[in-house]
């Protein structure tokens, strides 16, 4: 348990940025959630890209993560290994655990493509319950 | 009649439009915790507004303009430079593309933001209810 502490790590923002709102958002969401050792092990051995996208504003902020490392940058990268586009509310509501995420995608609620492995491995992260 | 921007009497008419906007009280009938509403100075505008609002379950228990960040601890804190805050007020700025553009600033319990972004929304929206005019 003591080395299960040693390794929680937080979100860092990639160098000289100033993340949008969406960005400080959820890195307040995941830097919660990395202090739960099971939520942080859910992605400690994750490699990949995923782009979150407020689909009202179209504010993005791309997730990278690199076993254990996770950086957030503004706006979304050309090909990334996921994403996810949904309005603010919904987004909240995933966030809160309100919206399942399946169930978001089944109704229209959240739109997504690429790796749905990965996905499911940061929707621990993204969920504050 | 316009209401001056940071006077006792905006606050005054935030109170009354929180009190009679229906999509509010929806919004924020589980929402518990006061808030300030944070204005910096910018390049165009020298002052700092603070607005202490006491919400809870839907409705504003106190609404007060305050000069002294120190008087209150509030749970949340709404917040951004006058510029940006006055778009929002002129109605040219959607209130969710400057939270998400980081135009202006949400800060505290964010579970309690995430499970009730109505809320947030329709507070912002609120401080539009009515037309203000800024000092010089």
């Amino acid at each position: 348990m003591k080395g299960d502490i040693l390794k929680m790590t937080e979100v860092k923002v990639k160098t000289g940025e100033e993340l949008s709102g969406l960005g400080t958002m959820l890195k307040e969401i995941m830097d919660t959630n990395l202090k739960d050792v099971k939520k942080y092990k859910s992605v400690e051995k994750v490699k990949g890209s995923v782009v979150i996208k407020e689909s009202t504003s179209g504010v993005a902020v791309t997730l990278h993560l690199d076993r254990g490392k996770l950086e957030l940058e503004n706006d979304a990268i050309a090909k990334p290994t996921a994403y996810m586009k949904a309005e603010f509310e919904n987004l909240a509501h995933i966030s809160s655990g309100q919206l399942n995420p399946i169930v978001g995608i089944l109704t229209g609620k959240l739109k997504s493509g690429g790796n749905p492995l990965l996905l499911l491995k940061i929707s621990k992260i993204m969920v504050l319950k | 009649m316009a209401i001056l921007f940071g006077s006792q009497e905006w606050a005054d008419a935030l109170k009354k439009a929180l009190e009679t906007s229906q999509a509010y009280k929806e919004a924020a009938k589980n929402w518990e915790g006061d808030i300030y509403i944070i204005v910096e100075p910018d390049a165009s505008y020298k002052h700092r507004n603070i607005m202490y609002l006491d919400l809870w379950h839907g409705e504003c228990r106190e609404a007060r303009a305050i000069t002294d960040e120190n008087e209150k601890s509030p749970k949340y804190r709404i917040f951004g430079p006058f510029t940006n805050m006055k778009q929002i007020l002129d109605k040219k700025v959607d209130s969710v593309q400057s939270m998400m553009t980081g135009k202006i600033k949400v800060k505290g319990d964010m579970a309690q933001i995430m499970k009730m972004p109505r809320a947030a929304v329709e507070l912002v929206n609120c401080m539009t209810a009515f037309e203000t005019v800024f000092p010089d």
